[in-house]
């Protein structure tokens, strides 16, 4: 699976941060959060001054202040939650249940769409559910959430609610929480009938065919039986059987199946292995190069994407992965201490220099080596699956390198750190092999696929619970299609944040809002140099002082909402890493104080809440 | 009202819309590869009323068009920014999957058809290594063309473009022994055909049939295509055919009947009017006609004034300035720029030309000037004929094949190809040098009398070269039998010298060449030196 940003453990993300974010998302929050409210802070003086002079000005701001502080800390659940129960109320009176029959409409014809003969079907169909259960709940949560404080105004219900001992912060909240259960429980119906969907969507079997079936001579001196199967749903599997009458076809578009000898008949089971879990336990990688030193990065083949780097085959070269806390915990699955294995899984891109042998794939080998005592295991052969996971599972006992002694991986190859190394290289000359860091990783016992599709509900419910945030904060101050379309431009920019980042820190090229703007009249493509003059400076200037500072402080606001999206973890049949459901949760929380705190003050601006 | 009726009618108004759209899926559903669709798909089908004919009728489409809210532009855009950006990231699923989104929004927009095809068959399918995931996007390409039919029926491009993937793409690839092995056991690509029609090139031959119906019978404009390398389409899927079947080891009767029939389908091409340059219409079998028309032509204008060009062309000689004469005769190799231009006048005094011949006798016979006018006229227009029909020949490589074809049905050609064939079979797969040495010198003996049978097929043609990689392999079997071209023994029973002579431009077999020379005049060939020159020079 293709992970182009590590996922770090929970408090080191929390609190230090790393990779490329060099400061943890706590301090982070509470950088941003100062700046914000300083900022606030500042324009309320300057208005309160300018209309009541400086030192009323100041007092009127410093009560404000304090007079907000001590209600924020005054909320009180009970009250907050009579409010959540009249936003749900509201949004069953505002036909929410139409998302449903929508998406229901959407699942009934996603079979015209969507063709089930392409190699990762479950891929295919998972990532049509989700993003369609993603945009319905987001679309659901920006209507409600916008237009509803402005309709209270509107009607004037909003009087009524205020006359109540209630809060301006409990109003916010409550309307949060409430459009937030309503969410909750659009997404519980979606991810329960997505679920069914794509399991009866991909369901399907085969035949044996007949006239296919050979008996050949199996390796251990008995007879196996080999043949095809029909062809359904757009493809076919060869299939082997053995003596007793069992067998299982090739993997095919991502699945197997059973085949089971009923007296004279065959009967194929349903596919297996479309809806997987896989857990996978991350090591560093670092490279050899072909004249043994020691590199971050392999050799670049000149692709535009530089996700993968390369080892060149038949010399030195090695990618090297350090796997930490291995122990023999690690084969859970298994009982039995002296069965335990290590479950290795490898991904590996091909680059050929040379076609080679039509046909034939490349072969490289895999070893494994403690990083204290260096003690290596002979090497494993292998051939080179392209693109594909290739799982290795290492008994426990080995043979070293050069002794040929018999050893332990666990006892010999694991370091005292609980540390191990795993060696891979190319054999063939001119050919290259091409990794990066989540290529290859050790395979804990797998994890509930349903579980994992929950987990990716809840990145969903995340977004959503952000847009609630946004929209009812936004729509304490102004009316609902204003609020609509804010909340809106929120969700578009939060796609595009890291696009909108680089605009703003100069790394796309064309320059900011007001050179493009010059560029467009001009007709001048983003690589073209503008004239010099005054104009291109007054405009450069702009850009740099005020357009770019200004997107930058907005972008650092900014959730990334492409980012949030865990869809590919389940389209490819991997667990979603409880970090990263944390993480989600936790920015989710950050946003909903932030905006609520933020919306209490908007709220108070208003007449009718003082 | 009360409530409770309000609720009533308003289930009966859903129970009323799911009721209906069962038929509407029914009559409405739009086919895929696997299913033929509903009612209106399935009659769009029968009656080959495409999209393009019809208008809007695939409701998928058009739900997803209305859909954009008028942002269509806006949504390609995007969906062709992420395409690529899915095939930077190697990420082939949504690839495919966002062209599947891109078609729906432009069906009838040829170029996404014929791109992104392209993509999908040579550009994707190179990106991965194992031979079988290499086929299978070869086959998405191939099939998203069939999709781009469905919408634009009878489009001559990419009804070419389809003959060309499932022809050149399966057929000539590295990998073609296995892709067209995959191609044949393939029940999509081969819906409804026989198992002995179920052949690559017969289904390239059948696409290309389209493409030259639809521009025939459905009046379709062939656009920017040359018409010359258009409709020699199928032709050459049949020869390409004939040719692959050999390679994998049919022969005789089989390989003799798909011969003929590219002979047939060749001499058809040749017989086809086409347009060529200026609207000149040829004839690529008219060759020799235009020919004697020219002489015809010619002869007739010479009646009229015997001997007048020549005379013209002695006069034209006296009338150059001692300079210019130099320059005709003996032109310097790198001219002066006045030495150029003394050159071109030269020259340029030297040109009689038809209409100078007639525009003479016009003045020297004002009785002749109308009938020399339009001789000179008529003799321009078949020389334009002639030039354009040879031009185009050349283009097509028309005699080369024409001559192939018959050769190739010879019963020497057809043996001397199967006699090649297992000598291959015996040496690489069996160890066997010896058999496959005597396999490949009567082969070879086939090969010479066959092409004794053709002398206008010149010695360095392809099938010269083709047939130069033939004794590679041969010189092979002999090197494990320590053996070589140049030995007597071998050179004497070796029969294809005339076309190794003709065909060693790497010079590879330049020492057996001169070996076999040398013995043809008696020459001895020159002693090799046992002593290293250099370590002669350093010895005291």
């Amino acid at each position: 699976m293709v992970l182009e940003h590590e996922v770090l453990p929970y408090f080191q993300w929390l609190l230090s941060g790393g990779g490329e974010n060099w400061l943890g998302a706590l301090p982070r929050f509470l950088l941003v959060f100062l700046g914000l409210s300083l900022v606030s802070i500042l324009i309320g003086f300057a208005v309160t001054a300018s209309r009541h002079g400086f030192l009323r000005g100041g007092d009127i701001t410093y009560r404000t202040i304090a007079s907000g502080l001590g209600e924020l800390f005054h909320t009180t659940l009970r009250r907050v939650w009579a409010i959540a129960k009249l936003a749900v109320k509201e949004s069953w009176r505002r036909r929410v249940i139409v998302a449903l029959a929508v998406f229901f409409l959407i699942l009934l014809f996603a079979n015209w769409f969507l063709d089930p003969d392409t190699q990762q079907p479950a891929r295919l169909f998972l990532s049509f559910v989700l993003a369609a259960a993603t945009y319905l709940v987001l679309g659901v949560a920006l209507l409600l959430s916008a237009f509803s404080l402005p309709n209270d105004f509107k009607s004037k219900t909003i009087y009524t609610v205020v006359t109540k001992p209630v809060r301006a912060g409990e109003i916010i909240l409550g309307r949060i929480v409430g459009f937030t259960i309503v969410a909750t429980l659009l997404l519980a119906v979606m991810a329960v009938s997505s679920y069914v969907f794509v399991v009866r969507s991909l369901d399907h079997s085969h035949q044996v065919v007949k006239g296919s079936l050979v008996t050949e001579a199996s390796p251990d001196g008995g007879e196996i039986v080999e043949g095809r199967t029909s062809n359904d749903a757009g493809h076919e599997h060869e299939l082997v059987i053995n003596e007793e009458g069992f067998g299982e076809t090739t993997v095919v578009n991502g699945h197997t199946h059973n085949v089971d000898r009923q007296g004279e008949q065959y009967v194929v089971s349903g596919p297996i292995g479309f809806l997987q879990a896989r857990v996978p336990h991350y090591g560093k990688l670092r490279f050899i190069d072909r004249t043994g030193a020691a590199k971050d990065t392999g050799i670049s083949v000149g692709s535009e994407w530089t996700y993968r780097s390369f080892i060149d085959g038949r010399t030195s070269a090695t990618a090297i992965w350090k796997f930490s806390d291995i122990s023999k915990s690690i084969d859970a699955d298994e009982p039995d201490d002296s069965e335990k294995m290590l479950r290795l899984a490898l991904i590996v891109r091909v680059f050929r220099t040379h076609k080679g042998i039509v046909g034939q794939p490349l072969s490289g080998t895999i070893q494994l080596r403690n990083p204290e005592t260096e003690l290596t295991t002979s090497p494993r052969s292998f051939l080179a699956q392209d693109q594909q996971v290739d799982e290795f599972d290492f008994p426990r006992k080995q043979t070293s390198l050069n002794t040929n002694k018999e050893i332990d991986i666990f006892d010999d190859l694991v370091s005292e750190k609980g540390e191990i190394e795993v060696l891979v290289k190319c054999l063939d000359r001119g050919q290259y092999f091409g990794f990066a860091q989540p290529d290859c990783y050790i395979r804990l016992p797998d994890g509930s696929p349903v579980a994992s599709l929950a987990k990716v509900y809840v990145s969903i419910w995340v977004q959503a619970v952000i847009v609630i945030a946004v929209g009812v904060t936004i729509s304490t101050l102004v009316s609902g299609p204003v609020a609509m379309l804010f909340t809106a431009a929120f969700i578009i920019l939060g796609f595009y944040r890291q696009d909108f980042l680089d605009i703003a820190t100069g790394k796309s090229y064309g320059g900011g809002p007001a050179e493009s703007v010059v560029r467009i009249a001009n007709q001048s493509n983003v690589m073209v140099k503008l004239d010099e003059g005054v104009l291109t400076t007054i405009v450069t200037g702009f850009d740099r002082f005020i357009s770019k500072p200004i997107m930058w402080a907005v972008g650092q606001c900014l959730p990334d909402f492409s980012a949030f999206s865990t869809v590919r973890y389940a389209a490819e049949g991997y667990n979603v890493p409880w970090d990263r459901v944390f993480q989600d949760v936790t920015t989710c929380l950050g946003y909903v104080i932030g905006l609520s705190i933020i919306g209490f003050f908007l709220l108070r601006t208003r007449e009718v809440a003082r | 009202m009360n409530p409770r009726s309000s609720f009533f009618r308003k289930m009966v108004y859903l129970a009323g819309l799911a009721v209906l759209a069962f038929p509407m899926a029914w009559l409405s559903m739009p086919s895929t590869r696997v299913d033929a669709g509903g009612k209106l798909a399935k009659l769009r089908t029968e009656a080959r009323l495409g999209q393009a004919d019809l208008g809007a009728i695939d409701p998928a489409s058009e739900v997803i068009r209305m859909a954009t809210l008028g942002l269509r532009g806006f949504a390609v855009t995007m969906l062709w920014g992420k395409a690529n950006e899915f095939k930077k990231t190697e990420d082939w699923t949504s690839f495919q999957s966002t062209l599947e989104q891109l078609a729906r929004l432009q069906p009838y927009f040829v170029k996404v058809w014929q791109y992104q095809a392209w993509n999908l068959s040579y550009n994707v399918s190179v990106e991965l290594d194992a031979v079988r995931d290499r086929f299978y996007y070869v086959k998405q390409g191939i099939e998203y063309l069939q999709n781009g039919i469905q919408y634009l029926q009878d489009n001559p491009t990419l009804l070419d473009d389809l003959g060309w993937f499932t022809g050149n793409k399966v057929g000539r690839a590295d990998e073609h022994e296995i892709y067209r092995r995959l191609y044949k056991l393939d029940e999509d690509l081969n819906k409804d055909r026989a198992a002995d029609r179920r052949d690559n090139w017969l289904v390239s031959k059948d696409w290309y049939d389209l493409a030259v119906a639809s521009i025939d019978v459905k009046g379709q404009p062939l656009g920017t295509k040359n018409p010359t390398t258009f409709f020699d389409s199928p032709a050459r899927s049949q020869i390409s055919y004939a040719e692959a079947i050999e390679e994998e080891g049919v022969f005789q009767n089989r390989a003799r009947t798909a011969w003929a029939e590219g002979e047939r389908l060749w001499q058809q091409y040749g017989e086809r009017e086409m347009d060529a340059t200026d609207g000149v219409r040829i004839r690529l079998l008219d060759l020799d006609k235009w020919k004697a028309e020219v002489e015809r032509l010619e002869g007739e204008l010479d009646e009229l004034s015997p001997g007048l060009e020549e005379t013209m062309q002695q006069e034209a000689l006296a009338a150059l300035t001692p300079e210019q004469r130099k320059m005709l005769e003996s032109p310097p190799a790198e001219p002066t720029a006045e030495e150029s231009r003394l050159q071109q006048e030269a020259m340029a005094a030297m040109d009689i030309n038809v209409a100078k011949v007639a525009d003479r006798i016009a003045q020297e016979e004002p009785t002749k000037a109308s009938q020399a006018q339009q001789l000179a006229l008529a003799i321009d227009s078949a020389r334009r004929h002639q030039h354009l029909t040879d031009s185009n020949r050349e283009v097509a490589n028309y005699e080369y094949w024409r001559i192939r074809c018959a050769l190739e049905q010879t019963p020497e050609a057809l043996k001397a190809r199967e006699l090649v064939y297992e000598a291959e079979r015996l040496f690489q797969d069996k160890a066997d040098p010896r058999g496959a040495r005597e396999l490949y010198e009567q082969g070879f003996e086939q090969w010479a009398a066959a092409l004794e049978k053709f002398p206008e097929l010149p010695a360095d043609s392809s099938t010269g070269s083709d047939l130069l990689d033939v004794v590679e392999e041969y010189t092979k079997a002999l090197a494990q039998l320590e053996l070589s071209l140049s030995d007597e023994e071998v050179a004497e029973n070796f029969a294809l010298w005339e076309i190794v002579e003709a065909n060693d431009s790497q010079r590879k077999f330049t020492e057996a060449l001169e070996a076999r020379n040398n013995r043809v005049t008696g020459k001895q060939p020159a002693a090799k030196s046992l002593i290293n020159p250099a370590d002669a020079l350093s010895r005291p």
